[in-house]
Parts: C-alpha cells; structure tokens; sequence
C-alpha cells in the first residue's frame, strides 16, 4: 500500500472523480487500510461540496459601472486613439521615472527639473485611472488611513467649490515604491495633482520661492515647507496653477 | 496603485465587437476573483480594469476557439503579479515551502464529516478562505468557484499541474479543518495563519 505522502498528491482528483481508474483504485486501497487520509479526504470532499454549492454567492457580482468602465478600456486599447494623452512622450515618461526615481528622490540628490518631470510622467499616467469619487472623500480618513499604512502624516486640502477643486482620494505613488502621496483633484473639471514627499528633497526651493517648470506639456510647481516636499502638477496654465498651488500650501500649513 | 501602460506596436487593434462582447461577459468573475488577490474593493476594481485594457490590447494574439476565460484570469494573476512587485502595501505572500508544508502545522482534528453541514453560514464560508494563505485560496478558489481544469490553474498559476493538485488538497483540507474547527469552538482561523 502507498505510504500517506505518496497518495495524498492524488486526493484532489479522487474528490473531483478526474482521475485514470488506476490511480482512483491505488486511492481507494489506500483509504481502506488508512482511517486518517479517509477522514482527511471526507472533509476535502464536504469542503469541495460546500464551495460548489455556494458558487454563486461568492463569486457575487462585480460593482455597478465597473463592467462600462472596463469597456472604455477597449477604445483606450486602440493604438493612436488617444489624442490627450500620447503614448510616445508617456512611455517615454516612464522609463524616467523608473530608471530616474531612485537617484532623484531617494539617493544621490539631483535636479528638481528632472523630478518636476518624472512627476508629470505619473501625472499623466496616474490619470488614466484616477480613483472613483463617486462620493466625497473623507479628509481626515484619508489622513488617518495613510498615517496608519505609510507611517507619516499626511495633510490634505480639502475639495472647495468656490475655488472649483474636487478632491477624488489618494494613493501611493507607484513609481517611487510607495514613498510618495499621490493626491487625485479635478481642478476646474481637469486632472490636477499634488504629491508629497515626506522629507525635503535637496536643492528644491523653500516655500517662499518655489518654482516652476514646464514638463510634458504639464506645469509643475514644486516647494518644500517643515520637512515636506510638495508638487503640483497640472495642464492648465501657470497662472491658474499657481492660484491651485497657493491654496493647497494654505490649507497644508 | 499605479499602473503602467504596454506599449501600444503596430499589430495592436481595437478589438472586434464579438471578442468585446464575450470578454466583458466575465467582468463579475474576474473582479470576484481580483478581491480575493487584492482583498481592496478599489483595487480589485483597478486590476479588472488593467486586466481588460490589456486584454483588447492583446485581442488579436488570442486564439479563437480556445478558453477565453482562461486566457482572461491568465492575464489577471500576470497582471497582479507584475503590480504586487512594485506595491508596498500588498501583504507578502508566503514562501512556497511554508505555503506547502502550511497544512501539515495543523494538527488533525478527527471530527466527523458531518460536522460540516450545509448550516455553515456564507460569511463563515467567505472569512475562511479569505483566512487561507494565498496560494492555497486561489487554488481551491480557481477550482471549485471558477471550475478551471488543473492544467488551465496550472496556466493561470504558473506553477506545475502537480503543485495545483497539491495546493488544491491542502487547500481544501485546511479550510476543511477552519470551518470544522470554528463550529466547535476548538480552533480559530489565526491559530494557522
């Protein structure tokens, strides 16, 4: 008779009855000399059974909007369908950001041009799927939840109708392994991003004189204030950015 | 979460209408199954997504008459996967010796197969193979829910038939041994995590 170790490899298919007869048989001899692996592969088959049965309630349905939502995907998938946001200067964008982001952010200390443009590459592409607002979020939640996973606090403006800025949430940016606050807006109906770096990035400007770049057809303004590194990355123009940019350093000091 | 863009090559079209229509068909299964990878509603919502972009990209390499479920939970896993790498806060998963051996920690309960009755209750059910290492959770998950062949897991996975049929068991056996355990108020979940 083949030893439990030996057999037990068999047991899935002998549950599921999708196995040769030989091995069903060499599995059957098995459970009649051995009590433990007949226990054992009584509870995988009322498990088995009990999945099956409920298939359907765990499976559950995908959220309302989410099948239209991937079908937007398919025009997205057609190649050169995508006047707003060309590939070429994105893919571009992001090789920066991943060869660039170590030695800009976390190393070796650079240029705040060069930083002002990978942010404006994640800008670009972070916006492809911006996170859903379909209710408003929560300032404070979103500080305590990123304090809670990212270890630092987080100030967040908050959205302001006067001043025509939605806030649609937060996450990590990606590209600088998650060391980075992502902060999602609408400023007057067009993407807008702030990002924070917990600490002060070298050579960039002080709060009373930040500055200003033009990357990738983004403006990006960039400062440090109290250990903070701040950007504000937009399309719209250096005026209006500016106006966007005063507001969240009013509202994060 | 972020994600990057494939870069779009001269072959790439946009998909047919029937291709379209027959993937979307899967939305409810692929985002059951991104929760239990991403265990984020919101992430789980941005992996489907990735997953269709990627896939209407990719239409034209898909062999028609072949699985496109399959094909669809392939590029899923790929996808999570490649994300998982570059994403800080998604848990660890367990090395593949622990995951394999993770069964044999539990001592064996000798309770009857009856006490595993239909009673069990669906949010028990959910929260003990949400409790599963992952290995063992897609597993069991990709056979019993989604009713894939072990060589399409096997695909999906991208490890051997025979680690599928063994992750499938213990998968099984575990969750076997939580349900049962927890109905008689002998073992709770985290006691093998």
């Amino acid at each position: 008779m083949a030893n439990c170790r030996d057999i037990e490899s068999k047991f899935a298919a002998y549950v599921d009855r999708d196995q040769p007869v030989a091995d069903r048989v060499a599995v059957e001899a098995h459970l009649r000399g051995c009590p433990a692996c007949r226990t054992r592969v009584l509870g995988e088959q009322a498990v088995r059974d009990l999945v099956c049965s409920r298939r359907q309630t765990l499976r559950g349905c995908a959220p309302a909007g989410l099948q239209s939502r991937c079908a937007v995907q398919r025009r997205s998938s057609a190649a050169g369908s995508l006047p707003r946001r060309p590939w070429v200067p994105l893919s571009l964008a992001a090789s920066l950001v991943l060869v660039s982001v170590v030695f800009l952010i976390f190393g070796w200390g650079s240029s705040v041009e060069t930083y002002a443009a990978q942010l404006a590459a994640d800008h670009l592409k972070c916006f492809q799927f911006p996170p859903d607002a379909a209710a408003p979020p929560d300032v404070t939640l979103l500080g305590k939840t990123w304090q809670a996973t990212a270890g630092w606090a987080l100030k967040i403006a908050a959205s302001t109708p006067s001043e025509q800025l939605q806030l649609l949430g937060v996450r990590r940016c990606g590209s600088s392994r998650g060391r980075v606050a992502h902060v999602f807006y609408k400023w007057r109906g067009e993407p807008l991003s702030v990002y924070v770096l917990n600490h002060r990035f070298d050579h960039a400007p002080d709060a009373a004189h930040d500055h200003d770049f033009n990357k990738l057809g983004e403006h990006a303004i960039v400062w440090t204030e109290r250990e903070r590194t701040y950007a504000v990355v937009a399309s719209t123009s250096l005026p209006d950015l500016q106006h966007a940019a005063h507001y969240v350093r009013r509202s994060v000091e | 979460m972020v994600f990057r863009r494939l870069s779009p090559s001269a072959s790439e079209a946009a998909p047919d209408d029937q291709f379209a229509r027959d993937a979307l068909a899967y939305v409810d299964s692929l985002y059951g199954t991104a929760l239990r990878l991403t265990r984020r509603p919101a992430d789980a919502e941005d992996l489907v997504q990735e997953t269709y972009l990627k896939a209407f990209r990719a239409s034209a390499q898909f062999e028609r008459g072949t699985n496109l479920k399959a094909w669809l939970f392939t590029i899923l896993h790929n996808t999570f996967r490649n994300l998982r790498r570059h994403d800080v806060r998604s848990p660890i998963d367990v090395d593949s010796e622990t995951v394999e051996h993770a069964a044999d920690l539990v001592a064996q309960e000798q309770t009857p197969e009856q006490l595993l009755t239909r009673a069990t209750l669906d949010a028990d059910l959910q929260a003990a193979l949400d409790a599963l290492p992952d290995a063992f959770r897609q597993a069991v998950w990709l056979r019993d829910v989604e009713e894939f062949s072990y060589a399409e897991i096997a695909r999906i996975v991208g490890v051997p038939i025979g680690t599928v049929m063994s992750r499938i068991s213990r998968g099984r056996k575990l969750l076997y041994e939580r349900l049962a355990g927890s109905r008689a108020g002998a073992r709770r979940p985290s006691d093998v995590a």
